[in-house]
């Protein structure tokens, strides 16, 4: 995904690489578009229901509420005119002290996107050897709802 | 901070035997979430970090990573939480995986639950070190990959 500047419409030469390919193996009659939207809608329901919950769930605690929010805001922003623009991921969990982390995987290794605090997102990138091979501070662009570099 | 336990076997914790290379564990995998694949879903590398330190009142796992010792405790038993009861999924990965990863795995048995144990390493305080943290997250991962998962998520 490129992270844009709404305001400017700059594209910035940076790329959260995890959220830009699109999966094979789509149902014929299914845009592989469509898939991936619908499981960014799934997302977005687990995310309401966390919103809505009011109290520590299964003895786990729950992101809190301005995580939440933000989780929801850059998965809405996944989804365009009905399609997605990228791929959901393969797991989100709450990953204490009220945070939320995304995960992808593929041949090329394992990504993690933890949303940390109000308007903060962390991408963690491992190679295929294990390794972490990059790390990048991410802050959410509210009125584009993009994630961008921090700083 | 108290370690979460489940209803495992109960008894005298000087009588717990040194944990041996061909033994199993499990770790009970608490949090919920949402999966793509839910028939088949990839165990969140997340799963295999410490609980993190938020204060001194919620300190995390400070004291490691909590998991079973198979040959201590039933599957089903190690499944089961202790306040609820509810059976949840598990990782189940072999001791010797975890010292060729560069870990260890050290008994922590209590009164209720003689098959605790921790991997010391992953812990709530070395975390908030940056460096520490980073090194952590690559022994998670690997962990992750050498798991099994022993129930549908």
């Amino acid at each position: 995904m490129d992270i844009t500047t709404p305001a400017t419409g700059i594209t910035r030469d940076i790329t959260v690489p995890v959220i830009g390919a699109t999966r094979a193996g789509a149902i014929a009659w299914t845009s592989p578009e469509n898939i991936e939207s619908n499981l960014w809608k799934k997302l977005i329901d687990q995310l309401l229901a966390w919103r809505s919950a009011s109290e520590v769930e299964a003895g786990d605690e729950l992101p809190v509420r301005e995580i939440v929010d933000l989780a929801i805001d850059f998965a809405s922003a996944q989804i365009k005119d009905g399609d997605s623009v990228s791929c959901a991921p393969d797991s989100m969990v709450p990953s204490g002290a009220g945070r939320i982390a995304m995960e992808w995987n593929d041949e090329n290794g394992t990504r993690i996107l933890e949303f940390v605090q109000p308007g903060t997102a962390a991408l963690t990138t491992f190679g295929r050897d294990g390794r972490i091979s990059a790390k990048l501070a991410l802050k959410l662009d509210p009125a584009g709802r993009q994630l961008e570099r921090r700083g | 901070m108290p370690i979460p336990t489940n209803s495992g076997p109960a008894g005298n914790p000087a009588e717990v035997p040194p944990i041996s290379d061909d033994e199993l564990v499990y770790r009970r995998l608490l949090r919920a979430g949402w999966y793509r694949n839910q028939e088949n879903p990839k165990i969140p590398l997340k799963f295999f970090m410490p609980r993190p330190w938020v204060t001194v009142e919620k300190p995390g796992d400070v004291d490691g990573l909590s998991v079973n010792r198979a040959s201590l405790i039933s599957e089903f038993d190690a499944s089961k939480r202790s306040d609820t009861g509810e059976r949840l999924p598990m990782a189940r990965f072999a001791v010797a995986e975890v010292y060729r990863i560069g870990l260890t795995v050290r008994p922590a048995p209590s009164l209720d639950d003689l098959s605790h144990a921790v991997i010391p390493e992953l812990n709530s305080l070395d975390q908030r070190d940056s460096e520490k943290a980073t090194q952590m997250e690559e022994w998670a991962l690997a962990l992750r990959n050498c798991s099994v998962l022993i129930k549908s998520l």
